[in-house]
C-alpha cells in the first residue's frame, strides 16, 4: 500500500509539474507573466483551480507542488495501517506521532503566513 | 535556456543524491543560487520539494528490495520531522549571506565526516560480522533483551544475495542527532541524509546499504515538515519548483537503478569530492 501511494504521488505530481514546465517553455512570456504576476497564494484554491483550467504554468505547478508535498504524509498513513495489520504497536505509535508533527507544521505555516 | 539548464542540473543532482541518500539539495541549492542567480531562500524552498520528489520516487524500489529498514525509519522520523519544523521556522528569519555561509560550512563538515566516519564504520561492520556469522542460528541468550531486541534484524545484500544481520544500537543518542538533522534540512533545504547516513552507520551500527536506502525513505517526510511551513507561509515559488522536481524525478530513478550495482566505496568517494568542490565555490563567492 505504501509503495502504491508513493508511485501514484510521484506520477501525478511529476506529471503536473512537467506540464507546468512545458507550458512555461512553449507558452511564451505572456503565459508566464500572466501566471507569475498574479500574486496568488498557494493556499488560494480558487486561484489554483482557475489557473489549472486556463492551462497556466503557475496553476499546474502549484497543483503539482501540493501533490508532491502531500504524498509522504499519505504514505505514512498507509504505513501506519500496514504496521497495525502486523501488530507492531511501537511502529504504529511512531508513525502516528510523525503524522501529528506534520499537521502541526501545516498549522505553524498558516500562522506564519497570516 | 536558464530553465532548461536548471532542469539538467537537477537531473544530475537527483541521480547523485539518490545514490548516496542525501536528496541532491546540497548540489541543487549552490548551483541554482550561486551559478544561475536564483534567490537563495526561494531556492531552498524549491529544493525541499525536490528532496521530497526524489525520496518518493526512489523509495518504492528500495522497499520492494527489502533493504530499507521501515521500522527504523519511522522511529527516527519523529525526531527529524520535529527538527524540520523548527529548522524551517528558523530559516525564515535568517538573511541570504548567512544561509549561504551555513550551507558551505555544512558541505565541508559533511565531506570530512563522511570520509572519516565511513572508514570507521567499515571496521565496525567487519567486527560485527565476525561476532555474528550471517548463517548462524541465534540462540535466545545471544539476542538483546527489551525494546532493542525488536531492532535486531537483517537485509539481503543485492550484489551477493547473502543475508547480512545487523543490530541497531544507541537509539537514544541517534534520535538526538536526527533532530539536528531535521533542523539542518529545514534550515538549508537539504534532505538531512548528510547527517542521517553517518549517524546510522557510525552511531547505530547499521550497514551503509541499509543506511542510505532508509535515509532516502525518510527524506520525504523530513522535508515535508519544512516544506509545509514554507508553502503555507507564502515562501515557495511553484514555478521554480517545477524544473527542480522534474529534474530530480528523472535523476532519482536513474540513481536508484545504478546505486544497487555500485560499490559503497565509490559512493563515499564521489560524495566527498563533490561536497568539497561546492563548498570552496560558495566561500569564494562570499569573499
Amino acid at each position: 500500500m505504501t509503495r502504491g501511494v508513493l508511485h501514484v504521488g510521484t506520477l501525478v505530481g511529476g506529471a503536473c509539474l512537467l506540464l507546468a514546465l512545458v507550458l512555461e517553455v512553449v507558452g511564451g512570456p505572456g503565459v508566464v507573466e500572466a501566471s507569475a504576476g498574479t500574486g496568488s497564494s498557494l493556499l488560494d484554491v480558487p486561484a489554483i483551480a482557475a489557473s489549472v483550467v486556463g492551462l497556466h504554468p503557475w496553476g499546474w505547478s502549484a497543483l503539482g507542488v501540493w501533490v508532491v508535498i502531500a504524498t509522504p504524509g499519505i504514505a505514512l498513513v498507509a504505513t501506519a495501517l500496514e504496521f497495525r495489520a502486523i501488530g507492531d504497536r511501537w511502529a504504529v505509535g511512531a508513525t502516528l506521532a510523525t503524522i501529528a508533527l506534520l499537521v502541526l507544521s501545516l498549522g505553524v505555516g498558516l500562522v506564519r503566513g497570516s | 535556456m536558464t530553465l532548461l539548464l536548471a532542469c539538467a542540473v537537477c537531473v544530475a543532482a537527483g541521480t547523485f543524491g539518490s545514490m548516496v541518500g542525501i536528496g541532491g539539495g546540497l548540489i541543487i541549492i549552490p548551483v541554482l543560487s550561486q551559478v544561475l542567480g536564483y534567490d537563495i531562500k526561494l531556492t531552498i524552498a524549491a529544493s525541499l520539494i525536490g528532496v521530497i520528489a526524489g525520496s518518493i520516487s526512489a523509495s518504492p524500489r528500495f522497499l520492494a528490495a527489502g533493504i530499507a529498514d521501515r521500522r527504523l525509519a519511522v522511529t527516527l522520523l519523529v525526531a527529524t520531522v520535529a527538527g524540520g519544523l523548527t529548522g524551517g521556522l528558523t530559516g525564515s528569519f535568517l538573511d541570504e549571506r548567512t544561509l549561504a555561509f551555513l550551507l558551505a560550512t555544512l558541505l565541508v563538515l559533511v565531506a570530512i565526516q563522511m570520509a572519516f566516519v565511513l572508514r570507521r564504520s567499515r571496521a565496525h561492520a567487519s567486527k560485527q560480522a565476525a561476532e555474528e556469522p550471517s548463517t548462524a542460528v541465534r540462540t535466545r541468550a545471544d539476542r538483546p533483551t527489551g525494546r532493542m531486541a525488536a531492532f535486531d534484524t537483517h537485509y539481503v545484500e543485492p550484489r551477493t544475495g547473502q543475508e547480512v544481520p545487523y543490530r541497531v544500537e544507541r537509539l537514544g543518542p541517534a534520535l538526538g542527532v536526527s533532530f539536528v538533522a531535521g533542523n539542518v534540512s529545514g534550515l538549508l533545504g537539504v534532505g538531512g541524509g548528510v547527517i542521517n547516513v553517518p549517524t546510522m552507520t557510525s552511531i547505530m551500527g547499521v550497514p551503509l546499504r541499509v543506511a542510505t536506502t532508509t535515509s532516502t525513505l525518510m527524506l520525504g517526510a523530513t522535508a515535508m515538515s519544512s516544506a509545509l511551513v514554507n508553502a503555507a507561509g507564502g515562501r515557495l515559488d511553484p514555478l521554480l519548483a517545477a524544473p527542480v522536481v522534474v529534474g530530480v524525478l528523472v535523476g532519482s530513478r536513474l540513481g536508484a537503478r545504478v546505486s544497487l550495482a555500485v560499490s559503497q566505496d565509490v559512493l563515499r568517494a564521489v560524495f566527498v569530492i563533490v561536497a568539497l568542490v561546492f563548498a570552496v565555490q560558495t566561500y569564494g563567492r562570499l569573499l
